[in-house]
């Protein structure tokens, strides 16, 4: 037939047809060996790690135990609603379930996960929202295999159960910012990590921050995790478990601390309880306070408030320390000989000292006043009469001595120095000679010195051990998560002042009166079943005039009322421990006694419960 | 009459078919199954069902007359002309194009019969030249304007891939005739020179983001490129066995995009590897022998350029397909005929096979005839 062979033809002048197809067959079976055979094991190795997910497992923070081993902090399991970049699709369909369930605009919260998301790796979830109520986080469970990217985040977090108690000296703590992730070159900071912010937390954050685990999940390719995971893909992945950090033993008493922070808790102040023969703080409070639970959603608005909460003010915080720096000038005067114990002046209620009259904080004054009575009544003209003859540097250096002026190092940042003022100090910072006038001044605490309330607890301490200086500390053993022992803190001796034993015993005498004797500065809050002894101070916030120097502090506006402070001890015979409780405008030294009392009513009733249970 | 009709049937085109259903249906069936369920993947009960349809289509149109084919390839190409502008002007927009026509609550994606009518209308027009016969511009301006207008209609959609390859297959069959030398250099030139142009201008912004991630898939590997690189990953992971039947990670994970449909043969080739691969691409060329020496036995040169131009057409999608699931070609919306699921391209396979089994028919016929 004619057309077939015509047709046929067709085969003839296209044989290319063929060749087009043998070299597409052997293009894509090229290709395909390439990929599956020469390239398989790679190609394998990235399906593997496509459906594994490496996730960091923060590591629990250490523990915190008080002296006696209660728990002072433990851990709470908080919800966030995270959003994990890598599989987020429709952002805005997202954005909208989250704008209903949380009830916040969408603007904000777009904008707000943007700032976040900036410079962390994509597969990294970003939080949206933190400690979510059981109900969005229902609501979530069940809608996010609809969701891509969204997912609910379970974290241990750090509570305290003691709340504000122990705001200042344990601290806060808070996720890592940008700048920390930036900051951080040597650890690897992961998010729903907590760094120590203030306190303890922050000074032994590495100790307590332990070494985060890793562990893998097997995710399809929305990042879901795929619940019914057999397992086998653990073979390929060594998941490494989170180390806790570190427990801290420290030298706080919950039961002093409770007690302190009652008492001061309606005022503005500072208290510290520290163990005299040791350096032990067994209570250390700062009011205003703050909440460490709920700090870091309200750290704005707290940084900002006119009576800084988040300050700590026994170590932060200076005041003029008044009468209870007389002690120590009453000493550097028997030291220096200027005085003896039987020396008697007569107070009449002010001291001329060339054109410039000093005035007693009593009117009228005090009449006949030996040392004892000086040190219980507190007379100011008796140490303007020595003051007169003794040199400022003379005073200065004993006060630096007993730990004044210079830091005592603590455990905690930003320990103040305060300052003992003398000549040379005068002269570099008013490039003026010293007046004799504001020897005067300081020897009652006034003028230029100013001490921080830890170290007037130290410098008490001092006096009352005999004169070993203890550095004040807090943390007194280190024990990793297995109970055994890193580190153990024990006290430790700054120095030792010469001091003659018959002089401390007639300032201790001086103070044991003030409180139990009718002329005592402390009479009034005298408690006939707990003697202590003590020393009050009235620190003058501004300069007096004679005409309102005598009127009722209580009529004075809140802010220009004289501090109150009060040093305490107890036991009087074996003196165990120092209380200072600082009252700011709170007008007299004495009204800080009852809360030094109920401290030690508290350390009281432990040794009585130690007592009953030995026997 | 029935036994007739299975006797009239070619073997050795069927039975590779058949094979590539059998591996299209499980296939189909793993990408889609869920965890919980059991038994087969509603999608592959569905494609089952397409199957037996196709199926059943293909031995019909095997009994119509080649003349009466011959005859209907102009209406049949004016009506889904037709509709290809009607789903251009009333479809509703799918993922930023109109591809799909609504009937009876089923989709059909006329550009996958497209192929077949101007396969069909194509040899129609060329059967009257002659293979040795020298053919300037003006013979074949009548069958390039048959390729441009769905082309066009379907560039329109927009759907740049399956335009792409109709216009290729129009081509490959026009050059089918013996073309004279000087127009094909200066068709190549013009090529040539228009290509930057038409990338340019011709190009919308999506369609020119996935030329650059097909040029360089690892600059946005969670964007453009990421379907290109988890199909790689997904055929590679294969490796020489497979990972197993069900127990592709890439595919049950959802690592890869469009598995039951474009990318099915990544899906396979993870779970059965170069070996399955290999087989998969075995069966092909069977496939593609046969309609190639049906060409040379055809009863005319209808039928002939028929056969060459759908085998033409088949390796062409083959090929595109694999290549462009293993990173050798950007990714375009090319289905791979007789694997992927959707019932427009396989019923519109199904008919050519049809088309072809009934040139079988009709060549024995002849033969019957010879030997009377």
């Amino acid at each position: 037939m004619l057309g077939q062979d015509s047709h046929n033809e067709y085969l003839r002048t296209n044989r290319w047809v063929l060749w087009l197809f043998g070299c597409l067959l052997v293009l894509l079976l090229f290709r395909l060996s390439v990929l599956q055979i020469l390239k398989g094991d790679a190609f394998f190795h990235y399906s593997t790690k496509n459906q594994i997910r490496q996730e960091y497992v923060p590591a629990l923070r250490g523990m915190l135990y008080d002296r006696h081993g209660h728990v002072l902090v433990d851990y709470r399991f908080r919800f966030d609603v995270v959003v994990v970049p890598q599989y987020l699709k429709q952002p805005e369909k997202v954005l909208k379930l989250l704008s209903t369930l949380l009830n916040q605009p969408m603007s904000t919260l777009k904008s707000d996960y943007l700032k976040k998301k900036k410079g962390k790796p994509r597969f990294q979830a970003i939080p949206i929202a933190r400690d979510v109520s059981q109900e969005v986080v229902a609501q979530i469970e069940v809608q996010k295999k609809f969701y891509d990217g969204l997912d609910i985040q379970m974290t241990p977090m750090r509570h305290y159960p003691y709340g504000a108690v122990f705001s200042h000296v344990l601290g806060y703590v808070s996720e890592p910012t940008t700048a920390d992730f930036r900051k951080s070159k040597n650890h690897l900071m992961i998010q729903g990590e907590e760094l120590g912010r203030d306190g303890l937390e922050r000074v032994a954050d590495e100790q307590l921050r332990g070494t985060h685990g890793v562990q893998y999940i097997r995710v399809d390719a929305h990042g879901r995790r795929i619940e019914h995971a057999d397992g086998s893909f653990m073979n390929w992945v060594r998941p490494v478990a989170a180390t806790p950090g570190h427990t801290l033993h420290t030298t706080l008493d919950v039961d002093v601390q409770k007690t302190l922070y009652e008492g001061l808790k309606k005022h503005r102040g500072a208290g510290v309880v520290l163990e005299i023969h040791t350096g032990r703080v067994l209570g250390m409070v700062s009011t205003p306070n703050y909440n460490p639970n709920t700090l870091g959603m309200n750290w704005h608005t707290l940084s900002r408030k006119a009576d800084y909460p988040l300050f700590n003010r026994v170590v932060q915080g200076v005041y003029p320390p008044g009468s209870t720096f007389k002690v120590f000038s009453a000493l550097a005067a028997l030291q220096e000989k200027i005085i003896t114990p039987e020396h008697t002046i007569t107070c009449k209620g002010s001291y001329q000292l060339g054109r410039k009259k000093f005035h007693c904080w009593k009117e009228g004054g005090h009449g006949k006043v030996d040392f004892e009575k000086a040190v219980l009544a507190s007379c100011d003209v008796y140490f303007y009469h020595f003051s007169k003859v003794m040199a400022m540097d003379r005073l200065a250096m004993l006060a630096r001595q007993f730990g004044m002026g210079r830091m005592l190092g603590i455990e905690l940042l930003n320990e103040n120095r305060g300052l003992i003022p003398d000549t040379k100090w005068k002269k570099k910072t008013y490039g003026e000679r010293w007046q004799t006038g504001e020897t005067l001044n300081v020897a009652i605490g006034q003028g230029y010195v100013s001490t921080t309330p830890l170290q007037l607890a130290s410098a008490y301490a001092t006096l009352l051990n005999g004169g070993t200086v203890f550095r004040p500390y807090l943390i007194e053993q280190e024990r990793d998560v297995d109970g055994k022992l890193i580190r153990a803190n024990g006290p430790k001796v700054i120095r030792r002042v010469q001091l003659d034993p018959g002089h401390i015993g007639l300032i201790v005498r001086g103070m044991i009166k003030a409180i139990e004797t009718s002329d005592g500065t402390g009479f009034s809050y005298r408690d006939a079943s707990l003697k202590i002894g003590g020393k009050t101070g009235t620190a003058q916030v501004r300069a007096f005039s004679p005409e309102d120097l005598y009127s009722s502090c209580e009529s004075l506006p809140p802010k220009e009322r004289h501090h109150g402070i009060f040093a305490g001890f107890w036991p009087t015979k074996h003196p165990k421990y120092i209380t200072i409780v600082v009252k700011e405008h709170g007008c007299s030294g004495s009204s800080a006694i009852p809360i030094a009392q109920a401290v030690f009513r508290t350390l009281k009733k432990q040794k009585q419960v130690a007592k009953a249970e030995g026997n | 009459m029935w036994i007739r009709v299975f006797k009239s049937l070619d073997v050795l085109l069927l039975v590779p078919l058949l094979g590539l259903m059998t591996i299209s249906l499980m296939s189909i069936h793993s990408a889609t199954v869920s965890e919980v369920s059991t038994g087969l993947s509603a999608i592959a009960k569905t494609q089952m069902i397409y199957a037996m349809l196709s199926l059943a289509a293909a031995l019909i149109i095997s009994r119509i007359s080649l003349t009466t084919i011959q005859r209907l390839s102009p209406l049949v190409y004016v009506g889904l002309g037709g509709t290809l502008l009607w789903v251009l002007f009333f479809s509703p927009e799918i993922a930023g194009s109109r591809r799909w026509l609504f009937f009876w609550g089923y989709r059909f994606q006329p550009s996958e019969f497209m192929k077949i009518a101007l396969i069909l209308f194509l040899a129609k027009s060329m059967q009257a030249i002659q293979p040795f016969e020298r053919v300037g511009l003006q013979r074949i301006l009548g069958p390039l304007l048959l390729i441009s207008v769905p082309s066009c209609l379907i560039l329109l959609e927009p759907d740049l891939g399956t335009a792409g390859v109709v216009a290729t297959i129009g081509v490959l069959i026009v050059l089918l005739c013996n073309i004279e030398k000087r127009l094909l250099l200066g068709a190549v030139v013009l090529g040539v020179i228009s290509l930057p142009a038409a990338y340019q201008f011709g190009l919308k912004p999506y369609q020119r983001a996935r030329v650059i991630a097909f040029l360089n898939p690892q600059k946005d590997p969670l964007g453009s490129g990421y379907n290109a690189i988890q199909s790689m990953i997904a055929i590679g992971s294969g490796r020489l066995a497979g990972k197993g039947y069900l127990k592709g990670t890439q595919s049950h994970l959802d690592f890869i995009p469009e598995q039951q449909t474009d990318f099915i043969f990544s899906a396979f080739a993870e779970e059965w590897g170069f070996l399955g691969s290999l087989l998969v691409l075995i069966l092909y060329a069977c496939i593609f022998i046969r309609i190639y020496t049906l060409a040379a036995s055809g009863p005319n040169a209808f039928a002939s350029i028929f056969c060459l131009g759908y085998a033409i057409a088949l390796a062409l999608q083959v090929g595109v397909n694999i290549a462009m699931v293993s990173g050798l070609l950007p990714i375009v919306g090319v289905a791979l005929p007789f694997m992927s699921y959707g019932g427009s391209s396989l019923l519109a396979n199904w008919t050519a096979i049809g088309i072809c089994l009934g040139i079988k028919r009709q060549q024995r016929l002849f033969e019957v005839n010879e030997m009377i």
